[in-house]
């Protein structure tokens, strides 16, 4: 008798702890961030927002969580949705898919209205499948996924970013072009849609070459692209990689335009490669970074004005990319439950696939049962790399 | 042909960062036979370094480069004090192969929280950044590159040719049992490699930076690339880590200007499978050695 009782002695301390432990990392795990009272009519409308706080897609992440509460603050500084104010209960995924996962889990089981995120293409995949059947309805806030059933992907294509280009080139007189993107899902995607967009726009696509996202040097991928003598370079990558490939055009002196993707819209992408910037470096952007061009009558117009302005009171900066399509995915959804008959998913999915041109800060939604993304080329037009800043230099 | 001049000359530049990896794996190999797979890892974290104390300090290249060798030959003395010798007196080769795994994650974990997710570069040490040579556009910083390995080359070569310290070190090399039996504290030697590396290390970091971006997440490709190298060249071998780290960064270089990457990296691997093939101790490895 005396070995299992020693045995239970030395495992009791173990299990507390790690039940401890368990319920610790839970608690950090996920967070309510806006308080609101549970039960009868005026309980609040809970949103799961799954997003990367911490690790390799945090960049993206803590903007989008940001975007998520400033939305969140701004509906329910109008009275909430049908008298229910909006709250957000984050949860970070650690940059992880099977994070996202986990969280995910969790915060079905608290019972969330609706769930927005998470960060990037990976983990929004490793989700979809789970929530893609029967619901809750899930706004990705990723745009390289392809959404249906319950799930939807938020910004624009990247078929419409690669289309904006190329047609923005052909209308400058560029007619030749060389593409360089890396190996990893989202650099491979984006060299696709280049290429097709280059021929449905009667652009020559000199060469196509590719290198690994963890290069360290690019400059035998740009001397294979430069021998095919292009008047432009497509660089499809994000972040690092992407100043891997503007140094080594640096280095080898070349002088062309250059575009890259949306993902790079971020003030500290810029003052990390501002000794290397290209004379033109061409980002294809949603209406949150050209909006200022916009007459005063658009009605997206003031939405925009107070989006920026409350963004940079609250935060001190400029939003970049990650905000916008956070700030979006809030008030979509709020906007689909504000006209759904209850707050189950399926309602919630069919009000969502009704909203036709609702004006968000990234651009203006035109969902439908096909179109879980309702942004097109339209919502993007093709801004410029300069001084530090985003400028708009047209469509 | 200008062009694949200047695709080698950019291998060979991005080789001798392996090549300084493959020499500090081998140098402590040969001392303790310890495979520290966190070698490559120091790189980054020296070159995230080599930015802090410029951006600091403003010093110019040449002290960067002796600053951050003084520290990193301080930082893995210490690795190996804490870490490494008293797992050595635990655990089994294999075991020890684990732990510098996770020393690899634990300076990548480091340095996500210390600098973030963002990249980090340096400006060129010399301007202009670029210069053509016979028609050869070459970066100056690969000068710099160059000239850190003919340094740590040529040191390592007196030090262990031309020294006493380098007598005993070889020594130790050859059978460490033998010689703590003839008086020589194995422990110290040890150490010493350990220092070595590491200002190998930090002099390949604060090099390379100002040629791309580093950030938490380039410490696998570094501790990957430099550990084939040390394989290739045969474990132990510092002449072998040289050619090792060379060859691999020129057909990574060449074979990437003519094939897409991901065939590029399959390709140079399977030209170094069938080396280790054709040589299984690497090319400049004991036969002995890998027989026992």
């Amino acid at each position: 008798m005396y070995r299992p009782r020693r045995h239970l002695t030395r495992k009791a301390p173990t299990t507390v702890g790690a039940l401890a432990v368990l319920m610790l990392a839970s608690a950090c795990g996920s967070q309510t961030t806006s308080g609101g009272s549970g039960g009868g009519d005026s309980s609040p409308y809970t949103f799961g927002v799954v997003t990367s706080q911490t690790g390799g897609a945090s960049q993206l992440g803590v903007g989008e969580l940001r975007g998520a509460q400033l939305a969140a603050d701004f509906v329910n500084g109008k009275g909430g949705v049908n008298g229910h104010k909006i709250q957000i209960e984050s949860a970070d995924d650690q940059s992880q898919p099977n994070q996202a996962l986990q969280q995910t889990r969790n915060l079905i089981a608290k019972k969330v209205t609706a769930l927005v995120g998470p960060s990037v293409v990976a983990n929004c995949n490793a989700i979809a499948p789970f929530v893609k059947d029967n619901g809750p309805v899930d706004y990705c806030l990723s745009p390289g996924i392809d959404a249906s059933g319950f799930v939807w992907s938020a910004s624009a294509k990247t078929d419409a970013l690669a289309e904006e280009t190329m047609s923005y080139w052909k209308n400058k007189g560029i007619t030749r072009v060389a593409i360089i993107n890396t190996t990893d899902a989202s650099g491979t995607d984006g060299g696709r849609a280049a290429n097709e967009a280059a021929q449905k726009a009667g652009v020559t696509v000199t060469a196509q070459v590719t290198y690994e996202p963890a290069a360290v040097s690019a400059t035998a991928q740009l001397q294979q692209a430069m021998a095919s003598n292009p008047q432009a370079l497509v660089v499809w990558s994000t972040g690092t990689p992407v100043g891997v490939a503007l140094k080594g055009i640096q280095q080898l002196g070349i002088d062309l335009p250059v575009m890259t993707t949306d993902g790079n819209l971020a003030g500290a992408f810029l003052e990390r490669i501002a000794d290397y910037t290209p004379k033109t470096l061409l980002i294809p952007a949603t209406r949150d970074f050209w909006w200022e061009t916009l007459p005063k009558t658009d009605p997206a117009y003031d939405l925009e004005q107070q989006y920026h302005d409350a963004y940079q009171q609250k935060y001190n900066e400029a939003p970049d990319f990650g905000p916008g399509v956070g700030y979006d995915a809030v008030l979509v959804l709020a906007e689909a439950l504000k006209h759904a008959k209850s707050t189950s998913a399926a309602d919630i999915r069919t009000a969502m696939e009704s909203i036709d041109g609702f004006p968000g800060v990234v651009g203006t939604y035109h969902m439908s049962p096909d179109d879980h993304r309702g942004l097109t080329v339209d919502d993007v037009a093709m801004v410029q790399a300069e001084n530090g800043k985003f400028t708009y230099v047209g469509k | 042909m200008t062009g694949l001049a200047q695709t080698l000359v950019g291998g060979l530049a991005v080789g001798s960062v392996y090549a300084l990896i493959a020499l500090g794996m081998s140098l402590i190999y040969s001392m303790s036979r310890v495979i520290n797979l966190a070698q490559g890892a120091f790189v980054v974290l020296a070159a995230l370094t080599a930015v802090s104390l410029k951006n600091a300090l403003g010093v110019n290249p040449v002290l960067l480069l002796i600053m951050t060798a003084i520290i990193f030959a301080v930082v893995l003395a210490v690795v190996d004090q804490v870490v490494i010798r008293p797992a050595t007196k635990r655990a089994t080769p294999e075991r020890m192969l684990l732990i510098t795994v996770g020393l690899l994650q634990a300076v990548g974990g480091f340095l996500l929280i210390v600098y973030g997710n963002l990249p980090y570069t340096l400006k060129a040490f010399s301007q202009p950044s670029s210069v053509t040579l016979l028609g050869v556009r070459v970066a100056t910083q690969d000068f710099w590159i160059f000239g850190v390995l003919l340094l740590s080359v040529l040191a390592l070569w007196f030090l262990l040719q031309r020294t006493g310290l380098g007598l005993t070190m070889r020594a130790t090399a050859q059978d460490p049992r033998a010689a703590a039996l003839m008086g020589v504290n194995v422990d110290r030697v040890r150490l010493m490699a350990f220092s070595m590396a590491g200002a190998m290390a930090a002099m390949a970091g604060a090099a390379i930076v100002p040629l791309t971006f580093l950030q938490y997440d380039t410490v696998v490709p570094y501790a990957v690339n430099g550990f084939i190298a040390a394989v290739i060249g045969g474990l132990g071998s510092a002449t072998g880590a040289l050619a090792g780290g060379l060859l691999l960064g020129v057909l990574e270089g060449v074979f990437s200007r003519y094939t897409p990457a991901s065939t590029a990296e399959v390709l140079a691997i399977g030209v170094l499978i069938v080396v280790l093939l054709v040589r299984p101790a690497g090319l400049r490895g004991k036969v002995e050695e890998v027989r026992r």
